[in-house]
């Protein structure tokens, strides 16, 4: 019993043992393994590649043109806001979320803000930063032009270690810095390294300076520590590791081996060659591969050391290219890039929604990337290599299409007024500016081809006159455009060609007769005006992605005309409008004009990446990264006032030419009456002649008139509705945008929940809407008017605020606003002054036939209508007596909304007009070029365009009132025609003083004063400003000049060329005392103009990295008025690269003396050639010199050494000179 | 019953038991190896588990080490994908998400202006501040435990510091802790040590950075070609930022921001 018990006992002890041993142990271990605690940083190679501020770059080249822009709007400079936002520009006065201070000058020209380098030399890091927002040192340079902050090598630990960081961080670690190794070279590699053997037997594969400096070992270099010789306790194995990016053996004690092979494991067995292998350092012995299970030796770039089944070890080759599943499954390599296009590319044909994406192989993923939104980058790709070695590179590059109009802008130059003023600037060599500019083309209008339609007149040189044409440069990849916002600079964009237009002319005989320019009624006018117009960016009749088009521009419509009868053979174009009158039409709103053929536009949207896909451009080339525009880019049609006037137009003198008919029959007559017979007969058909002329005449019969053909070219509007929105959400690697879904219909919306993510969706959200948008009365001014609004929907009555008839010819300005019961509405809304036009709907795609409120074809809430009142003559009913006659206009509106809802009963604004003098004089509501601007130096005249806001006829002077000068050319009143302004236009002359004050005077009305004027009003009912118009313009006092400009002559520069050249230039005088825009162009090779990187002041600089040769560079600098300043920089770029030469050696006296052939800092040292210069003894008196003196002592071997200004020195000694006893 | 009894004393019978004495051993040993192998795999799964066995209490470094690793852990994480802060003052919402503008300019066609210079430095020194108050937590709480077992507890307190380390983030603390119970220990230099990529990526992110400052955009794809376990990725919105988003293929660590450098507005117009 008691042996059970015990037995018992020992069982459950030993059980309970057992359970506590193994925690109780593992407790144990836990307290006496303590953990690493340590800080010191264990830096292995491969982590080392991880280190800092990324890449060696690609090119040590690159020229970004971010200029500062000259910016209209002016600017506060806050240090910091409340959200901690540094330098920020405010708008003047606006100081509320400013924490900081605040400085009346914009953050770019403050010292605080400008950019620079930031440097924490305890950390030794560096940093781009502002002043402001740094709190160590500042260095004004760029990060890439200080010393300490460029990147290179650095070699640690005696070349054990090597990091890729900044000089001034390898200074810190005390290591040794190279900038010239690349961060690809920057490794150790197992070439350099090899067996260090220790005691024991132990070994370690390392460098040679490692084995022996810091482990006390004696190295074998190139040997592995497997070689049986060395005799080490590390053998051959099976494992192996990456290491390189390359898969490694190991060996039993972990050092590296050779790369792995599977054909190369060891065995006792195995051949000479496998034994080989494990004993010294060698080639890999299987060719690079792309992924592999047998062999290690992975192809750069496309493979990658990575975990996996290994037909030995743990890690193979990892292919890293990749597949395209949506391209046949295309392999694409690693890194390989490509563009992706939505539609066809170039010729200014990009549909509208279209973006450029790049597309790439990221280890084995296909990644996509949009470039800027709207189109505001593009993507250019290349294909570098052939067949299988064939690699295709491609990347986003900023859109330079602005440099287009900006070449147009500049174009007008030379044309004005129908006066050359600059000869230099003639029509070829502005198409030759814009064509020399790689992002743009010239789009032409020429109606030559359809010359079959009306009788062409020709010059002396045979050419055909009185032909429509005209040219604009423009963008090759037109940008996108916020087509759906009114507030946008949509408009603007597409009217810059609004100002384009045709004069016709017509002659009455019976009826109107187009006589000339006829071609500006064709469709085929609109067609080819069209073209121009969607070349400016998403504008005029175009399609989307989806190859939906819609129309979007007003032009005559050859349907409006009466009749279009044969005469003689040819088709003539007639109109039944009044005969006589003054002055011409404009024929634009009257009807809507349209194209041939919508479909062919369509193709644009198939055919994808098709066309002309932009060039791929290296970083070293002009256009890489691209620039931001140089002039303040507030188009409006104002700044393209000389386009009208480049259409020629003939004045048909019929009348004169029968005047001169009569004359000359009067002339034969005369002579005839000598001969009494034949006198009879003549003077009888000259009579009878004369007195058939006569009666024409007064029949009206030869009478002429010009009416104007306008092209409005308006923003793109998506089709009605939202069939397509789903559509922009299909394709994953092609995200959806809010651009690109806007394009779709006009109720696409980006999903507000998913708006800025990674993956937006475009949704229809108006998918049910049916109810049309009700119109309302918005607002009026009441001091004056008073609105009476009809029941809901119906019409509003407008009267004076005291409820009678409005003057007539009086401005007026009301507004409408659409709305969806309580919430507002958005709607296209236009008006007509007569009842009864055809509704939008799907028949007519939605065509809204009328005239358009101030918010042209955007949707809106608010309608604004502005015009003058007509005259009460031109009323259908009229009543009471001449001077007091009254009587009603209505206009009719009708608006639709985004899902195609229109109004069916159209709104009416009535008004009562009364007959009335006009009691206000004309007032200038704008001028070009605007007042207080600068002439152009030397320049003592100057065109000037005003704006009235009634037709005027005006006068200037720059002295007394009593000698004033009529404009040359102001705006008539056309009967029915209502405009916001009119232009009145004349040359200024004599501006000889440096503040030339020109006071304008006008007198409106000026069809009282014309012969056929039939109203109650005479000359003294015409209002003339009493004081005149100040307009002021200044003059440059001084030329602009480049005062200085550099590098000039010969540079010399040592080693190889890693620091930049700058190119500097300083400019004085012109309109702001030097302050100008400057360009750059290489003569040899000719690259094209670029803008220096440092410009818009007085002080221009330009970095570049030149090799060696000879340079001959262009500058230009303009400023804001087109003064001019020209320069060239010739230089030559020497390296000396090569260490001074002793070209003479001789006893002067009792020293020695050397000659070098190069100004350089000699020594001597006298035990060896290999001696640091700073131990030896100085020979050199000044810093550096061509002379070198030592003392003479006999006997003994001078080891010299001489190091030139560049640092350039022998390797070992420059000479080695024994002096005799 | 009785028959159980019987069994019982059969089982206990020493004759019993010296017949069957291979298959004691072979149930020692199944035991034996059923708790070695659990005790292995809880040591391996959960090495936060401390033992309290035994009668020392835990290390001082593995106390503060477990008490504060997983706050500076949260810290990284959030501003991971803040880009760099804490609390994101100046940001743009991205997915939900506040992400710091690390360069900014409100005009358009401009380079940014870097607004935290030094990343690295001042990703320290958010999580310094962030943890600030658990490491006096911790401190203390190291302090009352070794006071309620007995020792004589002298704490002096110090500063500390976070680095951000090659594959690691580092944190000393330079608090000196003596306990004294018959005998007197010393422990300073408490270090926590984590894994963590930090420091590559917030490199990249300031390489990145430095481009958009400069030239106002930067070239991702040389980045992977250095960097073969990184995927740099860069997304464009509609107001002209650009969000950056730097992972660590191999540890999914990420750390993304934002930027606005030469943004242009639709058709090239001032808008």
């Amino acid at each position: 019993m008691k042996s059970k018990n015990l037995i018992l006992f020992i069982a459950m002890f030993q059980i309970f043992l057992l359970i506590n041993l193994a925690t109780s142990h593992s407790y144990f271990i836990s307290q006496t393994n303590s953990l690493d605690t340590s800080s010191k940083i264990e830096e292995k190679s491969m982590v080392e590649k991880l280190m800092n501020s990324g890449i060696n770059l690609l090119v040590g080249f690159l020229s970004i043109k971010q200029i500062g822009i000259v910016s209209a709007e002016e600017f506060w400079c806050c240090e910091e806001t409340t959200e901690g936002e540094i330098c920020r520009d405010i708008p003047v006065g606006d100081d509320s979320f400013c924490k900081g201070q605040v400085w009346p000058t914009d953050c770019k020209s403050t010292e605080f803000c400008k950019i620079g380098t930031c440097i924490d030399k305890k950390e030794g890091v560096c940093s781009v930063g502002t002043l402001q927002g740094c709190i160590n040192d500042w260095d004004s340079r760029s990060i890439g032009e200080v010393d300490e902050c460029k990147l290179g090598c650095c070699t640690l630990r005696e070349g054990t270690n090597k990091q890729f960081i900044e000089k001034i961080k390898c200074d810190n670690k005390e290591g040794s810095f190279d900038s010239g190794i690349s961060q690809r070279d920057c490794v150790v590699y197992t070439e350099e390294m090899g067996a260090c053997v220790l005691e024991n037997g132990d070994c370690k594969f390392t460098t040679e300076q490692d084995c022996e400096i810091n482990l006390n070992g004696d190295s074998y270099p190139r040997f592995l520590c497997s070689n049986p010789v060395l005799e080490t306790n590390c053998e051959a194995s099976k494992e192996t590791t990456c290491y390189n990016n390359k898969v490694y053996f190991l060996d039993t004690c972990g050092n590296l081996a050779n790369v792995y092979d599977s054909e190369k494991v060891y065995s006792d067995s195995a051949n000479e060659d496998i034994k080989n292998y494990w004993d010294i350092v060698q080639e890999p012995g299987c060719s690079s591969v792309v992924s592999s299970e047998t062999c290690g030796n992975c192809k750069d770039m496309e493979s990658i050391c990575s975990e996996g089944n290994a037909e030995e070890g743990s890690y193979i080759c990892k292919n890293l290219n990749c597949i395209d599943k949506h391209d046949d499954n295309k392999e694409r390599k690693n890194t390989e890039a490509w563009c992706v296009y939505e539609s066809y590319v170039g010729d200014s044909r990009d549909v509208v929604g279209s973006e450029y994406r790049v597309r790439y192989c990221d280890k084995g993923e296909i990644k996509t990337e949009l470039c800027e939104n709207y189109r505001g980058q593009i993507c250019g790709g290349k294909i570098n290599g052939k067949g299988e070695d064939s690699f295709s590179v491609a990347r986003c590059m900023f859109n330079e299409g602005w440099k287009c109009y900006q070449a147009e802008m500049e174009s007008y130059e030379y044309y004005e007024d129908g006066k050359i003023i600059n000869e230099d600037k003639t029509e070829e060599k502005n198409n030759e500016t814009c064509e020399s500019i790689s992002s743009c083309r010239l789009e032409q209008v020429d109606l030559y081809n359809y010359y079959d339609f009306y009788d062409l007149q020709w010059d002396g040189d045979n050419k055909p006159i009185d032909l429509f044409k005209f040219d604009m440069c423009v963008p090759k990849y037109p940008p996108g455009l916020e087509f759906w916002d009114s507030s946008s600079n949509a408009k603007d964009m597409c009217g810059i060609m609004n100002s384009v237009t045709c004069t016709t002319q017509w002659v009455y005989w019976g009826a109107w007769y187009c006589k000339s320019n006829c071609e500006c009624l064709t469709q085929e006018f609109a067609d080819e005006m069209n073209d121009v117009c969607i070349s400016l960016g998403d504008c005029g009749g175009y399609v989307n992605v989806e190859g939906e088009y819609t129309k979007n521009f007003k032009t005559f419509d050859i349907n409006s005309l009466e009749k279009y009868v044969k005469t003689g053979g040819k088709d003539k174009y007639v109109m039944n409008i009044e005969a006589g009158g003054a002055g011409g039409a404009t024929l634009t709103f009257d009807a809507d004009g349209d194209i041939k053929d919508e479909d062919k536009y369509k193709k644009y949207s198939e055919q994808i990446g098709q066309g002309y896909p932009p060039k791929f451009l290296s970083s070293t080339e002009q256009g890489y990264w691209g620039g931001d525009p140089l002039e303040n880019l507030e188009w409006t049609e104002e700044d393209f006032p000389n386009i009208a006037s480049t259409v020629l137009t003939i004045t048909s003198a019929v009348i004169g030419a029968v005047g001169g008919l009569l004359i000359s029959l009067g002339g034969i007559a005369s002579v005839a009456s000598a001969v009494p017979i034949v006198g009879w007969i003549v003077a009888a058909i000259a009579a009878t002649i004369t007195v058939i002329l006569a009666i024409f005449s007064a029949c009206g019969f030869g009478e002429t008139k010009e009416i104007v053909v306008e092209f409005k070219c308006q923003p793109w509007q998506p089709p009605v509705g939202g069939k397509d929105c789903e559509k922009c959400n299909e394709n994953p690697l092609r995200p959806c945008t809010e651009y690109k879904c806007r394009s779709l219909g006009s109720t696409c919306r980006i999903l507000e929940e998913v708006y800025e993510s990674e993956n937006p969706v475009c949704i229809n959200a108006h998918p049910y809407e049916s109810v049309p948008p009700e119109i309302i009365f918005g607002e009026i001014n009441k001091s004056f008017y008073s609105a009476n609004e009809k029941s809901k929907g119906n019409g509003v009555d407008i009267r004076t605020s005291k409820g009678g008839c409005i003057q007539e010819f009086t401005p007026i300005q009301f507004t409408l606003e659409t709305k969806d019961g309580d919430e507002e509405d958005y709607a296209r809304c236009v008006y007509n002054w007569e009842s009864g036009f055809e509704p939008p709907t799907i028949k007519n795609d939605y065509a809204l036939i009328g005239e358009e409120f101030n918010e042209g074809n955007f949707y809106s809430t608010t309608h604004t209508f502005e015009t003058r009142l007509p005259f009460v003559s031109s009323l259908n009913e009229i009543s009471g007596n001449l001077g007091e006659r009254q009587g009603e206009a209505n206009i009719y509106v009708r608006c639709m909304d985004y899902a195609g809802n229109f109004n069916p009963k159209e709104y009416v604004v009535n008004f009562c007009i009364r007959e009335g003098p006009d009691n206000t004089a004309a007032r200038i509501l704008g001028a070009f070029p605007m007042d207080r601007s600068f002439l152009k130096y030397g320049v003592n005249e100057t065109s000037l365009i005003i704006y009235l806001d009634e037709p005027a006829e005006c006068s200037w002077t720059t002295g007394s009132y009593d000698e004033m000068t009529n404009f040359t050319d102001c705006e008539d009143y056309v009967e029915g025609q209502i405009k916001p302004k009119w232009r009145c236009s004349t040359t200024l002359t004599d501006l000889t003083k440096l503040t030339n004050n020109i006071y304008i005077k006008c007198k409106d009305q000026p069809w009282i004063s014309e012969g056929d004027y039939k109203g109650p009003w005479d000359e003294t009912d015409r209002n003339e400003n009493a004081q005149g118009f100040l307009y002021t313009l200044y003059a440059t006092e001084n030329p602009l000049e480049i005062v200085s400009i550099s590098p000039q002559g010969e540079i010399i520069r040592g080693g190889e060329t890693s620091e930049g050249l700058d190119l500097e230039v300083k400019t004085s005088g012109g309109m702001k005392n030097g302050v100008s825009i400057c360009e750059y162009e290489f003569i040899e090779p000719k690259l094209g103009w670029d803008f220096f990187l440092e410009t818009g002041s007085k002080n221009h600089k330009q970095l570049f990295n030149p090799p060696t040769g000879n340079y001959n560079i262009s500058v230009i600098c303009k400023d804001e008025v087109g003064n001019k300043a020209t320069a060239n920089s010739v230089f030559s770029l020497i390296v000396d690269d090569s260490a001074p030469i002793i070209v003479r050696a001789y006893k002067d006296e009792r020293n020695l003396k050397l000659i070098t052939d190069e100004d350089a800092t000699c020594y001597y040292g006298l035990e060896e050639c290999n001696f640091n210069l700073e131990d030896g003894v100085l020979m050199t008196l000044n810093k550096f010199s061509t002379t070198h003196i030592a003392n003479w002592n006999p006997g003994v071997i001078y080891y010299i050494r001489c190091a030139d200004i560049f640092g350039n020195v022998n390797s070992g000694c420059t000479k080695k000179i024994i002096t005799s006893s | 019953m009785k028959k159980r009894g019987k069994n019982l004393e059969r089982f206990f019978n020493y004759n019993f038991l010296k017949k069957n004495r291979k298959g004691q051993v072979t149930i020692f040993i199944i035991i034996a190896v059923i708790v070695v192998v659990l005790g292995v795999l809880i040591f391996m799964f959960y090495p936060q588990i401390k033992t309290t066995l035994g009668f020392e209490p835990q290390n001082p470094y593995a106390f503060i080490q477990s008490c504060i690793e997983g706050d500076i852990e949260n810290a990284v994480g959030v501003l991971s994908v803040q880009g760099g802060r804490i609390n994101p003052q100046h940001y743009f919402l991205y997915d939900n998400q506040k992400l710091e503008y690390l360069c900014y300019t409100n005009t358009y066609y401009q380079t940014c202006v870097v607004q935290i210079p030094f990343l690295k430095q001042h990703i320290e020194f958010e999580i310094k501040n962030e943890i600030e108050d658990k490491v006096k937590e911790c401190f203390s709480s190291l302090k009352e435990n070794y006071e309620k077992r007995g020792y004589e507890v002298n704490l002096k307190k110090g500063d500390f510091g976070i680095e951000l380390a090659p594959e690691k983030i580092v944190s000393e603390f330079n608090y000196k802790l003596t306990l004294t119970k018959e005998d007197s220990q010393t422990y300073d230099e408490f270090v926590v040590v984590l894994d963590n990529n930090l420091y590559e990526l917030a490199s990249i992110a300031e390489s990145i950075v430095e481009w958009e400052a400069t030239y106002g955009d930067s070239e991702t794809t040389t980045y992977m070609n250095y960097y073969h376990d990184l995927k740099v990725e860069k997304k464009k919105q509609t107001d002209g930022t650009t969000i950056y988003i730097v992972t660590n293929r191999d540890t999914r660590n990420k750390f993304q921001f934002a930027s606005r450098s030469v943004a242009w507005p639709p058709g090239y117009g001032n808008a």
